[in-house]
């Protein structure tokens, strides 16, 4: 029997102050932290001032991934920069159960048409530690390139590691959407360019 | 020498910046009032911020400031961080090799032996191929080539980053 979760029941919520707990508790958890940059453990009143301070900054865009209408990870596009024309993203899942269903390629894909088809953008940019073989695997799969890696470029554990740089441009993604486009069922007419 | 950066060069490290603005991260144009207030209200305060986000330099040839730079974007709990440099307008074109190796020398022997530091990088708009063989004679690796990355005019450019561990 497929795990695979069906695509109807996979949709995101923009990021409101009813999600900050369980995003916290996801943050904090290790199966997430041991894939972020910081270690430092989030308290609530750390998670209510990220939030307000997100929630007005206009270079960020937070969404809630839901399975069957439960929240269950993250996605996120910042440094959305209108002059350079690109932006940076992250995804997690933070729920056991949504992992290896399919869920977090989906939440690409809708990274995807926010940055491209919504935002208007040319590029998406992101970064791992090289350690971090599925998420690079995945963000390849979605049609990212490597663009570099940088060696030692943060401690991690009491340890220095190394961090993949990926792009994926417009003309890239065009070329490769079509197969997302099918599974995923986004009908053209919800594709305009906002800016 | 560097020197830590003095009140007196801001005027024409303005101009530096507003003529050079092609290989910079600044999009307008800086008056003295920006600069006298970026002088007051971010680089006072670090300079008794025993770990400040950047530590900016006169870079002084003879006694003269011909240019300005240091580290920023310094990651303390990482270790790193990114050079900068930029060099009076008017010896670009005849001293651009000559003041870089000296200034990469004095750079790289403060981040490491005076700060401990493990790594230090360059962020390069891929417009100053005159700059690569300065950094691989220094010993930095090209770490990551950023395509299109900028955009210059109606142009996108890459952006080079090369970096230099501590040994």
């Amino acid at each position: 029997v497929s795990r695979e979760a069906k695509p109807s029941t996979v949709s995101f919520d923009e990021l409101g102050s009813n999600h900050l707990e369980v995003v916290r508790r996801w943050r904090n958890s290790p199966e997430v932290a041991s894939f972020m940059y910081t270690d430092d453990h989030i308290t609530e009143a750390d998670q209510v001032l990220w939030f307000e301070r997100v929630s007005v900054d206009p270079a960020s865009r937070y969404w809630v991934v839901l399975l069957e209408l439960q929240p269950v990870g993250l996605i996120s596009l910042t440094n959305i920069d209108l002059t350079n024309r690109r932006c940076d993203w992250a995804i997690y899942l933070g729920e056991q159960t949504a992992r290896g269903r399919g869920v977090a390629s989906h939440a690409q894909y809708f990274g995807a048409i926010q940055c491209f088809d919504r935002l208007g953008l040319e590029k998406l940019c992101c970064e791992a530690f090289e350690f971090n073989s599925s998420a690079i695997e995945l963000y390849e799969k979605l049609g990212f390139e490597r663009e570099g890696l940088f060696a030692d470029h943060y401690v991690k554990n009491g340890e220095f590691a190394n961090v993949v740089v990926l792009g994926l441009h417009r003309s890239r993604w065009i070329s490769v959407r079509a197969p997302f486009d099918q599974k995923y069922q986004i009908p053209a007419s919800s594709r305009g360019t906002e800016k | 020498m560097i020197v830590p950066i003095r009140v007196g060069d801001s005027a024409p490290i303005m101009q530096w910046r507003n003529e050079q603005t092609y290989h910079l991260r600044q999009d307008r144009v800086l008056t003295l009032v920006d600069q006298h207030r970026y002088f007051c209200e971010v680089l006072r305060p670090s300079f008794t911020d025993p770990k400040p986000s950047q530590l900016l330099f006169s870079y002084l040839v003879d006694g003269k400031c011909v240019g300005y730079g240091g580290l920023v974007h310094i990651a303390w709990p990482h270790r790193r961080a990114e050079i900068s440099f930029l060099l009076a307008t008017e010896i670009v074109g005849s001293r651009f090799v000559d003041e870089w190796v000296a200034y990469l020398g004095m750079i790289e022997t403060l981040a490491f032996r005076n700060l401990g530091l493990h790594k230090i990088y360059t962020y390069a708009y891929d417009i100053r191929p005159e700059l690569y063989p300065i950094l691989d004679t220094a010993g930095f690796t090209e770490e990551a080539r950023l395509r299109r990355h900028i955009a210059v005019g109606d142009q996108f450019v890459d952006v080079r980053i090369h970096a230099k561990v501590a040994s």
